[in-house]
């Protein structure tokens, strides 16, 4: 399974070490936005090193992983012909996170005027190989249960319990204050889990150590 | 209700760990279908670099300033005759 395992890019843009073998993400911004061959080889790098988290990101958002890809890649064409806005460097990961959430909501947008095809991707992500596991029901309930949330409220719900993102960080990504971001979590946080509990779940057998 | 600054530590923190821990695997050609991309558009790019972007746009901006001030000195020029006439 190739690049499957980890989080690539959890670290990039933290090093700040130009002794480490691994130029870290501001400097590979730096290089890309002067442009020419070794600009977009530096780019490639970011690619590689972010494509992971970003994808899984989108495919939470989506609800299935090939529209994640196509989301992802338009989101790292549209960053690199934007690279000279990215600033400081070393916040790539959020600069292009904000990038891709607004294509997401978007490609949300536009998908669903086009047809409601949510209803056939109850199980969004890649399951093949996988048995019917009680693990595999918890996910597949959560998931339908993300489904079943008005995107907006799916959206922060992604941003704050799989990304885990500090409030602070989710406003920025969705463009919204603080305390807009704050009551948004707290009401898609009961929306979530009023249809957890109808549908069943449970709270204490998953509950965190 | 708790408070979003309690969420680490409240129920449904855990119940989406099975998300978290859910482990993604790319189509095998994603990375080279996005490097392909980027490399079309960086062809385009080469025939217009952004240096010979910024030149048109400055070109833009300066010709704009000059019919600009062109056109506020004939209304000038105009107020002045009117006034002459007067």
């Amino acid at each position: 399974m190739p690049r499957s395992q980890g989080e690539i890019g959890a670290a990039g843009g933290h090093q700040g070490d130009f002794m480490t073998t691994e130029p870290d993400d501001a400097s590979l911004v730096r290089a890309a936005a002067q442009r020419g061959i070794p600009g977009q080889l530096a780019f490639e790098t970011l690619v590689d090193r972010h494509q992971l988290w970003l994808v899984r990101l989108l495919t939470h958002l989506l609800g299935n992983q090939s529209d994640a890809e196509d989301v992802a890649q338009d989101a790292f064409v549209r960053a690199f012909l934007a690279i000279e806005s990215c600033g400081d460097g070393s916040r790539f990961r959020g600069w292009l996170r904000v990038i891709a959430r607004r294509l997401a909501f978007n490609h949300r947008r536009d998908s669903r005027a086009r047809a409601r095809y949510e209803e056939e991707s109850g199980l969004p992500m890649s399951l093949a190989g996988e048995t019917m596991t009680g693990q595999l029901g918890e996910r597949d309930l959560l998931k339908r249960v993300l489904d079943e949330l008005a995107y907006p409220y799916r959206e922060i719900m992604v941003l704050r319990f799989v990304e885990e993102l500090p409030l602070k960080e989710i406003a920025e990504v969705l463009e919204i204050g603080e305390s807009a971001a704050k009551m948004r979590l707290t009401r898609a946080r009961a929306e979530f889990q009023r249809e957890y509990d109808k549908r069943g779940g449970r709270r204490g057998d998953t509950g965190r150590a | 209700m708790a408070t979003p600054d309690e969420l680490d530590s409240d129920w449904i923190h855990g119940v989406f760990e099975v998300l978290r821990e859910e482990l993604v695997s790319l189509a095998a050609d994603f990375g080279d279908r996005v490097k392909h991309e980027i490399d079309q558009v960086a062809a385009v790019e080469a025939v217009r670099p952004p240096s010979a972007v910024a030149l048109l746009a400055s070109v833009a901006v300066e010709t704009g300033n000059i019919a600009g001030s062109l056109l506020t000195a004939k209304a000038t020029d105009d107020s002045h005759d009117d006034e002459e006439d007067q």
